[in-house]
């Protein structure tokens, strides 16, 4: 996943021994070693108290900002006949993707936090996708072979 | 039993996370499978469609069938309007046809349609990034103890919130005032939905044309046009329009006149209201409710409670508020763009 | 964050009658009024079951007196109409399983046993718990308001527990009354069962919060997720399937009020409705959507209502085996097995609502597959057995009970799950001799097993085992008189949902059986009154339990019964796995997870 990239690029501050040590306890089902309580304290409050610096912030919130002029732009461009509409659809998603990653990454502290909440959220994305893809066949495609003269009463 | 063992340290099991963010994180969970199934009832309904254009030919045109691609379709819909006028008076330019054929034969309505303006989405969109952003500063702010900061911040995201809101209900206003409504629309226009489609026209035409001063003169010479045929091709011994072809005749009119009262045929205009107010209407309530949290924040603060020990407080409604952002952030080109 | 710390030093701290009993944050007081709520519940559940028999078994009789009660109609020879018999199957099963098994398994178990298995003080969120359980009642309240005619005129709903559009879902004309066109009963029956459901939903999704944040969080020191008593794995994998499956549903049933009452078309059809001279809105959306959306829900529901059956079953057979369970990991691997594939299955519900083909085959292979981790838990339920010491306690004869109707109704479920066989018993009595196979037959086997089982635990007094005998095999025997024959017709064609059994010729040649699992279904309710005495004589008179009865291994029964608030006198260190039973070499045939072992092998793994 591109995030654990981000994760580790950004996380370099963080003293890492107690964090592995921790998580492949819990990775590792049933080894899982009692952690003292200081220790967890301390350790999710490193995550709270030393969020990333302002700066951080501004810059992801400036990276919003343009990304959302950005989705604007794309619809103009196919308004405008310059890309087709599957092109800007396209763009247009993708941009909203990394908005979405950005907002849970940075504001979300996604980056102190995945490998403490990985566990829920990926079963969460694979089942949404998995909803949608299986609604496909039966909803979309079932229907669109529907003649449409099926539909209108005699 | 449990004897012998005070004095060994107490230990923590689990996740070195406090509970409250666990289960915040559950909760957002629950919310991700939440809106999935929203919006994707939204994408599987809207790409679900069955071709429109065919709808509306098939009143005309008895072979209309699924198969055909859409770009035929627009072809059918042309030469409808080219050869098919011996009963027609050839009213519509070729131009004009394509025009219509290319609304038409959207398989969802445009948001130009549905009275959508892509800017307030994207303004709105904007609106919400900066309360993200004013959040994060906020709990950036308490955890340093900066209490007086962190009410500054939350008052600023309040306040954007707010925005929100009342730019939501402006938008909400003008789909009220055009009943683009579910259930209101004239979307297909099959059995009784026909006759009150051609009743409800008229009415509207005849309107005009008493108030015709309202209008430009040109505007008011084609409604008047279009009135004398509908009441009038029976005398000529002609068949009287369907539905269906007064529906591509009111759209045409008001693509040249954009301000006329005349209600226009929206194919799939109940479907999308439907889509629109379900998913607009829950993200504004989270929104609502992230206002609610945060006005509680702003009260603890007024009365002097509110604290560095309020940080995890501060981070949590933020996760929250940052998730409602990310739906809009998915809703925005979901509804306005694509 | 730490509930943990403080809530310990809270006991003695003296709380008024309506803050310990009524709006109790303790998790054991809110486990018990789950189960009160719920056992009451069964009871309405119980009655509308037999109101349902009594018209099966005899479609043309004058009911006589209990038509006079229930004001039915001289006119129509004093019996039901057709709007109420689809009221009242509809009513019975969504009253058992939303308002009986699920908040009996997990509302009731899973409240009471999860803190005090792991070793915790109390919920992660006692505050949250609460709630949980006092928005079940604005659902109950509404439940039960629509049977009044006065609020919901054309009766409750009688669209069935799955509310299929369009039947369900058809708008209400605008000012044209409270009843429906499609059908007097989907009116503001529909609405309000639609309402009450949300609240349950949202109960259950904060409970569910609540147990798996617990479960993760709150174990005592040295609880490692593999030493954890299977019933709190049965239960948090339950709370996992309730977080990712009941928003769906809620979606859904948000979806199915607006369609009802503002008119949108999520789930009406392209096209105008048109009954008698009046027509539905112009439709747009898909049926079939709401069958995707309900079962990707109920289908992991009907997992929901049976995973911490089986936690509670691993655990009595085993105390009563002595002997360790057979196969904890492979056990535990099941029942996420289990889960998992719960979630991709979902479509064997809809093998006949015109779902695509392809769908259909793979749906059909993941449905069959999760017989094999089911076969997994049934094998070593019974390989935990063999050879043991069995003690045939109340508790345990219900959990064997358990098994041995778990694998009928599973059996059952795979001759529905290939498709080509389903498409002659779909809708037939056969899908209902499967669901109560599993769910009578064995979920609420559970149930009662854990009822006997943690009785002495939650009110400190033994249940009377003679009665507790008496009511298993009553309950086996007619219940099975009761069930079995649902095959037996089913196969032979017999619809479900049908007001009148005998209208056609091949239905009508098994009406003799109708009528005998009819008999056997009354005989089968008066039995529970065994048990309701049971319940209520032990509550008040029945053998001081003392805090271990059963010689068991888990936390609980190091606390005295019943627990104090804040369970604990010192908060427990866990040493090794729940189940060392007979350990080879020791004196006590058990050993308690807070006992250090010096030099004595203990069970392989854990
Ligand atoms: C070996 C495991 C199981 C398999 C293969 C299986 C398979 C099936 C299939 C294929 C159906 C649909 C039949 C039809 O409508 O045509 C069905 C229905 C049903 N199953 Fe199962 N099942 C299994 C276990 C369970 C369990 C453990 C429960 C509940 C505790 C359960 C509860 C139900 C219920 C309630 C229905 C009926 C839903 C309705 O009202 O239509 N099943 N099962
Ligand atoms: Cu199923």
């Amino acid at each position: 996943m591109s995030e654990e990239k981000r994760e580790e690029s950004q996380e370099e501050t963080k003293p890492q021994e107690e964090e592995k040590a921790e998580a492949e306890a819990h990775t590792e089902h049933g080894d899982e070693k009692p952690v003292e309580d200081k220790e967890a304290h301390a350790s999710s409050s490193h995550a709270e108290g030393h969020g990333p610096a302002v700066g951080v912030y501004t810059a992801i919130f400036a990276a919003l900002s343009v990304f959302t002029l950005l989705s604007f732009a794309f619809n103009g461009a196919m308004q405008s006949g310059m890309i087709s509409a599957m092109t800007s659809f396209a763009l247009i998603m993708g941009v909203a993707v990394i908005k979405a990653c950005l907002v849970a990454i940075v504001f979300m502290h996604l980056m102190f936090d995945w490998k403490r909440v990985y566990f829920m959220i990926i079963p969460a994305i694979v089942l949404g996708l998995l909803i949608l893809i299986v609604l496909l066949p039966d909803i979309v495609l079932g229907w669109k072979s529907v003649a449409a003269h099926e539909l209108t009463p005699p | 039993m449990a004897h012998a063992v005070q004095e060994e340290k107490r230990l923590h099991m689990g996740l070195p996370i406090p509970n409250g963010k666990l289960a915040m994180w559950l909760f957002l969970v629950t919310e991700i499978m939440f809106f999935t199934a929203l919006i994707g009832t939204y994408i599987v309904l809207r790409n679900g469609q069955p071709i429109p254009v065919h709808d509306l030919v098939a009143g005309m045109d008895q072979d209309g069938n699924g198969e055909i691609a859409r770009s035929e379709a627009r072809g059918e819909i042309a030469d409808l309007f080219e050869h098919g006028d011996q009963d027609n008076n050839g009213s519509l330019s070729e131009h004009e046809v394509g025009q219509i054929a290319s609304v038409l034969s959207l398989p969802w309505p445009s948001p130009h349609q549905v009275h959508l303006i892509e800017w307030i989405g994207a303004l709105n969109t904007f609106v919400l990034i900066c309360s993200s952003f004013s959040v994060v500063l906020a709990h950036h702010a308490i955890t340093h103890g900066d209490v007086k900061k962190t009410t500054i911040y939350i008052t600023i995201t309040l306040a954007l919130g707010a925005v929100f809101l009342v730019v939501k209900a402006f938008e909400y206003n003008s789909k009220f005032s055009h009943h683009i409504l579910p259930g209101y629309v004239f979307d297909r226009l099959d059995g009784s939905r026909g006759a009150q489609y051609l009743a409800k026209v008229q009415a509207e035409l005849t309107e005009i044309k008493e108030h015709a001063d309202h209008v430009s003169a040109e505007a008011a010479a084609d409604c008047d046009k279009l009135l004398r045929e509908l009441t009038a091709r029976e005398k000529e011994g002609l068949r009287s329009l369907t539905p269906e072809e007064l529906g591509l005749r009111v759209n045409a009119l008001l693509e040249k006149h954009p301000d006329l009262h005349l209600t226009p045929v929206i194919p799939w205009g109940n479907m999308w209201a439907s889509c629109y107010f379900a998913m607009t209407g829950f993200h504004a309530l989270h929104v609502l409710g992230g206002l609610v949290v945060f006005a509680i924040i702003l009260l603890m603060a007024f009365f002097g409670t509110l604290g560095a020990q309020h940080a995890g407080l501060i981070e949590l409604t933020g996760l929250y508020w940052h998730f409602v952002d990310i739906v809009w952030i998915f809703l925005f080109p979901l509804l306005y763009l694509v | 964050m730490s509930v943990h710390e403080t809530k310990v030093h809270e006991e003695h701290h003296e709380l008024s009658f309506i803050q310990k009993y009524i709006f109790s944050q303790d998790h054991k007081i809110i486990g018990i009024q789950f189960l009160f709520s719920g056992l009451i519940f069964l009871v309405l559940g119980g009655v509308l079951a037999l109101l349902v028999r009594l018209q099966l078994g005899w479609p043309h009789a004058d009911q006589g007196w209990l038509g006079q009660i229930l004001d039915w109609s001289p006119a129509a020879g004093q019996r039901m109409s057709p709007e109420q018999y689809n009221t009242f199957f509809t009513m019975h099963a969504t009253v058992m399983i939303f308002f009986v098994i699920i908040p009996l398994l997990t509302g009731a178990f899973g409240n009471f046993t999860i803190p005090l298995m792991i070793g915790a003080p109390d919920m992660a969120f006692p505050k949250l718990n609460m709630m949980s359980y006092w928005f079940m009642w604005p659902g109950f309240i509404i439940m039960l308001l629509s049977f009044s005619l006065g609020v919901a005129p054309g009766g409750a709903a009688g669209a069935g527990w799955t509310s299929y559009p369009t039947l369900a879902s058809i708008g209400m004309p605008v000012g044209g009354g409270a009843e429906s066109p499609a059908a007097p009963n989907s009116g503001w029956g529909q609405i309000l069962w639609l309402l009450s459901l949300i609240f349950v939903g949202v109960s259950s999704m904060m409970g569910s919060v609540n147990y798996i944040t617990t479960i993760i969080n709150m174990r005592a020191p040295g609880m490692t997720l593999f030493r954890m008593p299977l019933t709190v794995w049965g239960m948090f994998i339950t709370a996992i399937l309730q977080a990712f499956a009941l928003p769906v549903l809620t979606v859904a049933l948000v979806l199915q009020t607006l369609d009802k009452t503002i008119s949108t078309t999520f789930f009406l059809p392209p096209g105008v409705l048109e009954f008698g001279n009046w027509t539905t809105n112009p439709g747009g959306g898909q049926p079939i959507l709401w069958q995707h959306l309900f079962w990707f829900y109920s289908h992991p529901a009907v997992y929901i209502m049976i995973l911490p059956a089986m936690g509670i079953v691993s655990d009595v057979i085993s105390t009563f085996s002595r002997k360790p369970l057979f196969g904890y990991r492979p056990m535990v691997y099941a029942i996420c097995g289990i889960a998992g594939l719960g979630f991709i299955v979902w479509g064997h519900h809809m093998f006949q609502s015109g779902m695509d083909p392809r769908l259909g085959t793979g749906f059909m292979i993941a449905t069959i597959m999760i017989a094999l981790p089911s076969a997994v838990k049934t094998f070593n339920w019974l390989g935990t057995t063999w050879r043991g010491n069995l003690h045939l306690t109340t508790a345990m004869l219900n959990a064997l009970g358990f098994v041995a109707l778990f694998v009928i109704g599973g059996l059952s479920g795979l001759f529905m799950a290939a498709t080509p066989v389903d498409v002659f018993i779909h809708d037939t009595y056969f899908i209902v001799a499967h669901i109560h196979y599993v769910l009578f037959m064995s979920s609420l086997f559970g149930i009662f097993a854990g009822i006997y089982y943690w009785f002495p635990k939650m009110f400190g007094r033994l249940m009377n085992e003679t009665a507790g005998k008496v009511h298993f095999f009553l309950t086996f025997i007619f219940g099975n008189m009761t069930f079995y024959p649902m095959h037996l017709v089913g196969a032979a064609g017999l619809r479900r949902r049908i007001f009148d059994p005998t209208m056609t010729g091949f239905e009508s040649n098994v009406q003799f059986l109708n009528q005998f699992m009819s008999v056997s279904a009354f005989l089968l309710g008066a039995a529970q009154l065994i048990f309701a005495v049971n319940f209520f004589y032990s509550l008040f008179w029945g053998k001081e339990a003392g805090r271990n009865p059963w010689r068991s291994n888990t936390l609980e029964w190091t606390t005295p019964s019943p627990p104090p608030h804040g369970n604990f006198e010192v908060t427990p260190v866990v040493y090794h796995g729940p189940y060392e039973y007979s350990v080879p070499g020791m004196e006590d045939d058990h050993v308690m997870q807070t006992r250090k072992l010096e030099g004595v092998p203990v069970g392989a793994g854990h």
